[in-house]
């Protein structure tokens, strides 16, 4: 360190006067309390033996705190839940890419612009006259205000275009808040709520179509569901450790796609009504885990300097974990028809949020109605307007099918963004949910949707065991300090592929 | 008005790299001084210097009887045109060119007269409501310009001022600024990487190169006698053709021998080029020494022969590429009505009086 | 050629039907919602969403009701966040300004430092602040819910970010103008940064008009409540009146909408800026 010269001295001196409004708040309102936080992880403070105003003893409890967490299943079961909820990451973003996909056409229809609008709303009109017909009075209503309210979004797409719909789409994000997770609730209300009133007579009417299923051929089909679901695994991960022996893919992105592919299986468990699932999702993780070890015992040297392949072990993996994900819930709901096919009133709507099994999917739905238009989809419209014409425009020389062009041209183009949304999505997943818990199902049923947050919140703030609840904000922590740090390793890498 | 002196003037940067290497330079009261050279040549850091908006790592700088090292800019009595304008965008014209007034608590009628004033100067008294965005790239040229203008600074620096222009509003700037100096009659340097303009505009070009100067001198001076190698081929277009080659006794005469081609001295070199005999030295000519109506005149002027490669006409001149063995190509500018044939062997004059010889070792002129 | 256009023309149809069908799933619990708030109570059930008669007076009812102060709850939330935002905007400001255009020994660590806890999970301060408030006798009062919001390290980032993007020259010719440091910031930067700030101005109204969990820990009377928490408060406990709920939450949205219909273009730069280079 150079001796500071009395410029120095000045600049500094200069630089931190603009700091200082700010600098003083980060002091106090998150640097030190960060290191507070710290040191009450240690203590059993707690709100209602012992605060700031009463001369109670503090106990430093060292590793106490810790070791609870650690021992405590509830704590793991909302880990689990938290990455539960976070499964909807994959299907928010592949929404929004499509959403930015289909918003970044050429929408100009020169001249003939006002045409097609009047044409479109026109046929609308007629198909909403023709299902008034068709469905007779008690719909009718219904059936009017749905198609009129696709044809009025349809002329105002017409006239205002990309405009239009972009701020339609964004509409759920921007207001995601305690009002909109008040709306859903209601929209999800078991009895009588809009949801469940559209779903049930749906549901009454396929009733029959599954009356000859027996449980045991129900079984067979979960567990074929499972099965596939296994094997897909096994084969995503048998050509990740394909690609990175290829060296198409570096270990870091390897081991990206060796835990993004295990988490579905991972999460069986949690959500499987066969008691069987979690035995097969383990046995799957097994298995993958000795594919990856046969991959890396004749593989190449597994330190890198450099990793490549982040965006595709990223997107592919994404990919698949959708697909594992939809086998996985598929499973689920076959195991319940032949039962409920069988019972008198035929197929019931799901209790959704004060069902134990509905309330993490009901959470996931509402997350992904906010997700489809979202940040993320600005996000990805911005790195779509990047992408340059003379890029297409080759591909479209070199003969390139409309896939093939995506793949090769907007994917790789894309990498960045879908980089940071990941990242940001991740860090975000992992403190997330405290909101909708709070609002919707106070964590319930049964802890359900609590997640590590709600969590943190109720063991601080309502049972007031503020050393144990900093102890779990610390895990939490660690857990998002890892992804950041991640993020940082391979921020400006990922595109260099 | 004031003159500008560098003593001993260095730049370090954060990491110990020298940008700019001990210079000296006197820059007289009134004068045009052009500071030239190529990117990294340290002129831009020499002006910022002087401006004060690098520190002076050692050497003193001196506007009028002032050492200025810690003046900070805005007492230094100087004005700067930067080579993006600068103009700050949310303000009109008019704001722009008061805002320095303003901000020295000027009276408000003074400012308005002086911005007036600098408008009329400039021409653009018609845009002074107007955003600099509601510009064209020269309005807002001369915007940056009546910015410095209305400050009556005792020195005019210039960043590169031109750069940002197209090629014909360039040369047309360039008078213009050529005019206000000496309209203002003002102490003005100025940065360029462009010789062109370092020559036309320029009362002296100081050429620098990896943060030292080269020359300082007069455009002609620096064009017909470069001080070393790189002054020679960095100013004039197209740039002095070298060649190295041995000096070789010959009948009590030195003699410039080439590996294609040998060149007698002039007689009255012989003594200069003494100390160097049998070493190896560099030729340099420029163009329009070879071949063109100025060497076909002169009586002391040698023939060689060549094979013309290239013949790049002009309009006024026509550019030949010689083929002067290894692949190299030496390049005359004749005349454009005389007849040369790519591929064929052209005889060019070579008039020996504007050549120069440079030491191999330090490229330095010998004569 | 003709089937070309035709084509084309098709194409272009399909991609308008698909996304306003889209856009139409996506808006329809905004249309329940508002028509919900226009029923009497015993329609809410019903299979139709639209109301037998629209009952406008269940807005005013929400007014009126027992123990919900939503009045008092709208202006809470509008005075705290203005000031939250006001606050925001100034210091983060002034931050970004001295970490972009100021040199300084020290600074890029700083910022390093800045960037980092913007990576920390909220929560984890948490705690400590809610002591800390309970310490300075903050709790259930309006400073605490301002001071410990009003400075942001994402502000500071957004603003720094967008800084960085003004060439330097800027400043070089306002110090030969003669500008002060704060002449500078106030004079030319800042005028300079306006986009910036607009959209800082209304993430951080967003945020903060928004948040729940903070005012949820430190505000215990009912008549400080901000919006979000004064919702929660209905929902638990007159939350079956359904229809004066769905008004409430209208109503609440109502000036999230508006910021977004009239602020929309400024938003979206805003998210690029502070996305693809973060």
């Amino acid at each position: 360190m150079a001796k500071l010269t009395k410029r120095d001295y000045r600049e500094i001196a200069t630089g931190l006067a603009f700091l200082l409004p700010n600098l003083l708040g980060f002091l106090s309102f998150t640097l030190i309390p960060l290191v507070i936080s710290l040191f009450m992880a240690f203590t059993d403070w707690n709100l209602e033996m012992h605060n700031l105003f009463q001369d109670n003893e503090l106990h430093a409890v060292g590793l106490d705190n810790f070791i609870r967490l650690f021992s405590d299943p509830d704590f793991f079961t909302y880990l689990g839940n938290t990455l539960f909820l976070m499964m909807g990451i994959p299907f928010g973003v592949a929404g929004s890419l499509g959403a930015a996909l289909l918003l970044n056409n050429d929408f100009r229809g020169g001249r003939t612009r006002q045409v097609y609008g009047i044409v479109i709303v026109t046929v609308v009109l007629t198909v909403s006259c023709a299902a008034l017909v068709l469905t007779g009075m008690g719909a009718v209503a219904m059936t009017m205000l749905v198609c009129g309210t696709v044809g009025v979004v349809l002329l105002g797409g017409s006239i205002g275009g990309q405009t239009v719909y972009r701020t339609l789409f964004y509409f759920p994000s921007f207001t995601a808040g305690v009002a909109t997770y008040i709306l859903w609730k209601k929209l999800y209300s078991p009895e009588n709520g809009p949801i469940n009133n559209a779903l049930q007579p749906v549901l009454t009417a396929i009733t029959p179509w599954f009356s000859g299923l027996t449980p045991r051929m129900a079984m067979f089909a979960a567990a074929a569901a499972m099965l596939l679901m296994v094997l897909v695994y096994l084969v995503a991960l048998w050509r990740a450790v394909a690609a990175w022996r290829n060296g198409e893919l570096g270990c870091y992105s390897l081991m990206m796609a060796v835990l993004l592919l295990s988490l579905p299986l991972l999460l069986c468990q949690h959500w499987s009504r066969l008691s069987w699932g979690g035995a097969l999702g383990a046995t799957g993780v097994v298995l993958g885990m000795l594919v990856l070890a046969r991959g890396l015992y004749i593989g190449r040297d597994f330190t890198a300097l450099r990793d490549y392949g982040m965006g595709n072990a990223v997107v592919l993996d994404g990919l698949v974990m959708i697909m594992l994900f939809a086998l996985l819930g598929t499973a689920n709901v076959i195991t319940i028809i032949p039962e409920a096919a069988a019972s008198d009133a035929g197929f019931s709507a799901p209790e959704w949020l004060s069902d134990y099994y509905w309330a993490k999917p009901a959470i996931m739905i509402m997350g992904f109605w906010g997700a489809l238009g979202s940040k993320n989809m600005l996000l990805y419209l911005a790195g779509l307007s990047g992408v340059s014409r003379e890029l297409y425009e080759a591909a479209d020389i070199d003969g390139a099918s409309p896939l093939q062009r995506f793949w090769n041209v907007t994917w790789p183009q894309l990498a960045n963004v879908t980089f940071f949304i990941l990242v940001m999505a991740v860090m975000h997943g992992l403190q997330g949910g405290f909101e909708m818990a709070r609002t919707m199902t106070k964590g319930g049923p049964a802890g359900s949707t609590t997640t590590l947050a709600y969590y943190i919140y109720t063991e601080g703030f309502t049972t007031g065991n503020l050393g144990y609840a900093s102890a779990v904000a610390w895990t939490l922590f660690a857990l998002v300090f890892s992804v950041t740090l991640f993020n940082w390793k391979f921020g400006n890498k990922y595109t260099n592929e | 008005m004031a003159e500008v002196v560098l003593n001993d003037v260095c730049k370090m940067y954060d990491g110990g790299v020298l940008a700019v290497k001990h210079v000296n330079l006197e820059i007289r009261d009134r004068e045009f001084m052009v500071l030239v050279g190529p990117s990294g040549c340290g002129k831009s850091t020499t002006l910022r210097m002087i401006a004060g908006l690098e520190e002076i790592s050692s050497g003193t700088c001196r506007i009028g009887n002032r050492i200025v090292n810690d003046v900070p800019p805005k007492n230094r009595d100087i004005a700067m045109v930067f080579q993006n304008y600068a103009l700050y965008p949310h303000m009109t014209v008019y704001d722009n060119l008061a805002f320095g007034l303003k901000l020295r608590s000027m009276p408000k009628a003074e400012i308005d007269r002086r911005v007036r004033e600098a408008a009329e100067i400039l021409g653009i008294g018609d845009y002074l409501q107007r955003k600099p965005k509601a510009l064209s790239g020269g309005q807002r040229q001369r915007v940056a310009v009546g910015r410095a203008i209305v400050r009556k600074p005792a020195v005019f620096l210039f960043d590169e001022p031109l750069s940002n222009l197209d090629a014909k509003m360039r040369v047309q700037m360039r008078t213009e600024i050529a005019k206000l100096h000496t309209r203002l009659d003002t102490t003005m340097i100025y940065v360029t990487h462009d010789q062109i303009e370092a020559m036309t505009m320029g009362d002296r070009i100081c050429v620098m190169k990896d943060g030292v100067i080269q020359q300082v001198d007069t455009p002609l001076e620096i064009y017909d006698n470069p001080a070393n190698v790189f002054v020679a081929g960095f100013i004039g277009t197209p740039p002095t053709n070298f060649f190295r080659g041995e000096l070789v006794e010959t009948a009590g005469r030195l003699e410039f021998r080439h590996p294609v081609f040998t060149i007698p001295t002039p007689d009255e070199w012989q003594s200069k080029l003494a100390p160097f005999a049998g070493k190896t030295v560099i030729f340099g000519i420029r163009p329009e020494h070879i071949g063109s109506e100025i060497a076909e005149a002169d009586p002391g002027a040698i023939r060689i022969s060549a094979r013309v490669e290239i013949v790049e006409p002009m309009g006024a001149e026509t550019y030949v590429h010689l083929n002067t063995g290894d692949r190299t190509l030496c390049v005359a500018r004749i005349d454009p009505h005389r007849k040369v044939v790519r591929g064929e062997n052209a005889a060019l004059a070579v008039s020996l009086q504007k050549s120069h010889f440079f030491d191999c070792e330090t490229e330095k002129l010998i004569v | 050629m003709t089937l070309k256009i035709a084509s084309r023309s098709l194409k272009i149809l399909i991609i308008h039907l698909v996304l306003a069908l889209v856009a139409t799933g996506l808006v329809l619990p905004f249309i329940w919602m508002v028509l919900a708030s226009l029923k009497p109570l015993d329609e809410i059930g019903l299979d139709s969403w639209l109301p037998s008669a629209f009952q406008w007076h269940n807005y005013a009812d929400v007014f009126s009701m027992r123990g919900i102060y939503f009045g008092r709850w709208y202006w809470n939330s509008i005075f705290v966040a203005s000031w939250v935002t006001f606050l925001q905007v100034f210091t983060s400001s002034l931050a970004a300004f001295s970490f972009s255009r100021l040199k300084w020994k020290g600074r890029d660590s700083v910022f390093m430092l800045y960037l980092a806890t913007m990576m920390l999970p909220g929560l984890v301060m948490m705690i400590p602040n809610y002591q800390n408030m309970i310490f300075l006798g903050l709790v259930d009062t309006f400073q605490g819910l301002i001071i410990p919001s009003a400075f942001t390290a994402f502000g500071t980032f957004l603003m720094r970010q967008f800084m960085m993007n003004i060439p330097s020259s800027f400043d070089e010719a306002a110090e030969i103008d003669g500008a002060s440091k704060w002449q500078l910031y106030w004079t030319v930067i800042l005028p300079l940064t306006r986009p910036a700030l607009v959209t800082l101005t209304i993430f951080s109204f967003m945020g903060t008009y928004n948040s729940m969990f903070w005012p949820l820990v430190m505000i215990k009377s009912p008549e400080l409540y901000t919006l979000p928490i004064g919702m929660l408060a209905f929902d638990s406990t007159q939350g079956q009146q359904t229809n004066l709920l769905m008004a409430a939450v209208t109503m609440s949205v109502v000036p999230v909408i508006a910021i977004f219909v009239f602020m929309q273009k400024q938003l979206v730069s805003g998210i690029m800026l502070g996305g693809v280079k973060g």
